[in-house]
């Protein structure tokens, strides 16, 4: 049987999509479960697996657009592991020993011929499959069966006297049908490469994502506010419980744990925080989906970690694990990315000392982390002054529904859980 | 390596598994004190003690009740029904709950159960003692039903069965625990439920049985060959279900041309299933019909006509040159 292999539906706003490789060649078998090509989309790229094991037929080369639906590839799942191996080598080899009677004549010719000539319709269907396969003239055909009825037997010996008595005539027509090999220096690639420059076709999710970005620049009226806060606590708490920790949830307590669940807090005291705006509503988000931006090769992504607010710092870091790791290995989906009502980005992995992050539109507002640094702070009551490991925080929020107020107590906030873990706790 | 006739094999496999697994139990009528009516358990009750080796009240269904719910507790329990004809007592116990236990569980729960039943005729016995039913389990999702034909497969899928974690229906050709030994190594190779056995390769004709009637079959295919020279591809089923379309197939591919003999009824056997799977996977390489050997669709009748109504090796002769001379 074929089966076409079409573009999955993928979300509901995705209706085209860029296939980036083929993993497998064409005519090449596949099993179940294998991987078959990438799928780029706007704001998904993708790893296809077969639903089929067969021997595949790529209709559409990687490096195309495709629509969602549309049959890109198909399988013969007919075709058997070994015999598709054995089919490459040896096809060609009965194409040069044993040329079809009449090369003109197609499969449909064939079929013609069984269903108007007398006498034929008794042939088996092992026989009428290799008759059609060989476009073999089966009345030229005679039969050993019973009643002269021509078996598969006799079908293989025909076969095989006319590879003997071979066609010469036959042979330099099809080589004229080949085209002739043609060198020239001309540049393969459709780009100019010179050694000052290297271009390279932006990704899907590139795009998606710098559309998304200048977006979120010209319709949000973006502001940013600042703060720092100073580690010691949530470090002293780490290094507490990292042991106990890791023991019982098998990873390693981060930071970004206290981050999600200070966040949380603060969006509860601050609603305004966690709405967003349609047209020309306020929509309050009485759940809490936050966002951890991870960086990958082909870009940035932003899985979300759903109801935070109902999670422990374990079951966070967790969710932070797993999707970072499907991240890595290219197989988040759609859902994992969808409607989340608040993002964190953590620049400070890569040593940033401060920034200004852009919303995540359609929310309206997004933390920055940065690099925790040692520094010399005023430490009160007795303003002495000490080294404690900071971190700047910064909070890019959209003036239109939050006011500075709103935002400056909303980081103060996260501030004060971060100083103070035990807030997180009592919920204070 | 020891010769053994099937019934031994069978009593060894249930030494091994209990020696090896301390969660498998057997459990039946009369399996304990008397070793069982076919001497299969015999030597357990003794090895192993009351607690694991446990003679029941004459209720399947509460044998097959009881060991349902001690496997979903994580035991092994290994069943006996004294004839595959009492075994319509459990029915309600193994399709009504175990057989659906780990689909309405999501899997939550499984159910390594084990129902061991000797079933078939040519033994001069009575109506219900003579019967091949399979294909009521094997109708049944959720179940695996496995017949072996020989002592070393009866060894080795016994071994498989018990440590499957679904119910699985192992029915014992009783024609064939004594008539004859086979060799049984003394650690085979595990084998594996689902998979057919190509016995002996050929390039004309796929001849396809299980069970008892596998050697009938067998003993036909060697005199074929021995007075022509028709080259047969004889394979034994071993499991009804899951059956191993992919082997059919493959094999009828090769041949275009196949015969499947069955003890059970002729209407909605395993038969039927064979040639539908080959309708699938192979029909535009057969060369003729696919014909089946079968019992009547009567009732089985006293044992004085027994031999009428068995497929004869006749019958199974007489089916496979029709199927060449097609």
């Amino acid at each position: 049987m074929i089966v076409e292999i079409k573009i999955p539906v993928i979300g509901e706003s995705i209706t085209e999509g860029f296939i980036v490789e083929w993993m497998k060649g064409d005519g090449e078998f596949v099993n179940v479960d294998d991987n078959l090509y990438e799928l780029e989309t706007d704001k998904i790229t993708m790893t296809i697996q077969s639903e089929h094991s067969g021997q595949l037929k790529i209709i559409v080369p990687a490096e195309s657009e495709v629509d969602i639906g549309q049959v890109v590839a198909s399988i013969d799942t007919d075709v058997q592991a070994a015999e598709s191996a054995e089919e490459k080598v040896v096809t060609p080899v009965q194409n040069d020993t044993a040329p079809p009677i009449t090369p003109s004549a197609g499969m449909e010719q064939v079929k013609a011929t069984l269903s108007s000539r007398d006498g034929l319709d008794n042939l088996s269907p092992a026989v009428r499959r290799l008759v059609v396969e060989k476009q073999i003239d089966p009345t030229l055909i005679k039969g050993t069966g019973k009643g002269g009825r021509i078996i598969k037997d006799d079908v293989l010996k025909h076969l095989e006297n006319i590879s003997r008595a071979k066609f010469p005539a036959i042979l330099p027509e099809r080589v004229e049908e080949m085209p002739e090999p043609i060198l020239t220096n001309k540049p393969v690639s459709q780009y100019d490469i010179s050694d000052r420059q290297t271009r390279k076709p932006m990704s899907r999710l590139r795009q998606r994502l710098s559309e998304r970005l200048v977006n979120a620049q010209q319709t949000a009226a973006i502001l940013t506010t600042f703060n720092e806060a100073d580690m010691s606590a949530v470090i002293e708490y780490r290094k507490k419980y990292k042991d106990a920790f890791l023991d019982k949830y098998g990873l390693k307590l981060g930071f970004m744990s206290f981050f999600v669940k200070a966040t949380v807090e603060a969006l509860k005291r601050v609603p305004a925080v966690n709405a967003q705006i349609d047209g020309n509503d306020i929509v309050y988000n009485n759940y809490y989906d936050i966002g951890v931006a991870v960086s990958t090769d082909s870009g940035l992504v932003v899985p979300v970690i759903r109801d935070a607010d109902k999670l422990s710092f374990g079951q966070i870091e967790q969710a932070i694990a797993e999707l970072g790791k499907k991240a890595r290995e290219r197989k988040l989906t759609l859902d994992d990315l969808q409607g989340g009502t608040f993002t964190i980005s953590n620049g400070g992995i890569f040593g940033s000392m401060m920034s200004t992050p852009i919303l995540n539109s359609p929310q309206s507002a997004i933390l920055g982390m940065h690099a925790i640094k040692n520094r010399a702070v005023v430490v009160e009551p007795d303003n002495t002054i000490e080294v404690r490991p900071m971190m700047y925080l910064a909070v890019s929020y959209d003036h239109r529904l939050i006011d500075g107020a709103e935002s400056v107590t909303f980081l103060k906030h996260i501030v004060e859980c971060l100083e103070n873990p035990e807030r997180i706790m009592f919920e204070v | 390596m020891a010769k053994m006739n099937m019934i031994q094999a069978i009593n060894l496999a249930l030494h091994r598994e209990m020696e090896g697994d301390d969660s498998v139990l057997v459990m039946g009528e009369d399996v304990a004190v008397n070793g069982g009516v076919f001497r299969a358990t015999e030597g357990l009750l003794e090895k192993f003690g009351d607690k694991r080796v446990i003679d029941t009240p004459l209720a399947e269904a509460g044998i097959v009740g009881t060991a349902t719910g001690m496997a979903i507790g994580g035991l092994k329990p290994v069943t006996e029904m004294q004839f595959s004809g009492f075994s319509y007592n459990m029915f309600h116990q193994l399709e009504g709950n175990a057989s659906r236990m780990r689909a309405r569980s999501r899997g939550q729960f499984t159910v390594p159960l084990v129902i061991r039943m000797p079933f078939g005729g040519g033994v001069r016995a009575l109506e219900h003692h003579s019967e091949s039913k399979e294909v009521y389990y094997a109708h049944t999702p959720g179940i695996k039903v496995v017949i072996p034909s020989r002592p070393a497969n009866a060894f080795a899928l016994l071994r498989a069965a018990i440590q499957d974690p679904d119910p699985v229906i192992f029915m014992e050709p009783k024609r064939s625990y004594r008539s004859f030994k086979g060799d049984v190594a003394d650690n085979p190779e595990p084998m594996q439920i689902g998979k057919a056995e190509i016995v002996q390769g050929g390039k004309d004709i796929t001849v396809i049985s299980w069970g008892a009637m596998f050697h009938d079959t067998q003993q036909v295919v060697e005199e074929l060959q021995a007075d022509s020279d028709i080259s047969i591809e004889l394979l034994d089923l071993l499991t009804i279900s899951p059956m191993d379309a992919v082997t059919i197939a493959e094999s009828v591919k090769k041949t275009g041309r196949c015969v499947v003999v069955q003890e059970a009824h002729r209407s909605f056997g395993p038969a039927s299933e064979i040639i539908a799977h080959i309708n699938d996977r192979a029909l535009m390489y057969l060369e003729a019909p696919v014909k089946r050997v079968t019992m009547y669709d009567t009732t089985v009748p006293l044992f004085g006509r027994e031999l009428l109504y068995l497929p004869s090796k006749g019958h199974i002769r007489k089916a496979i040159q029709e199927t060449i001379d097609f």
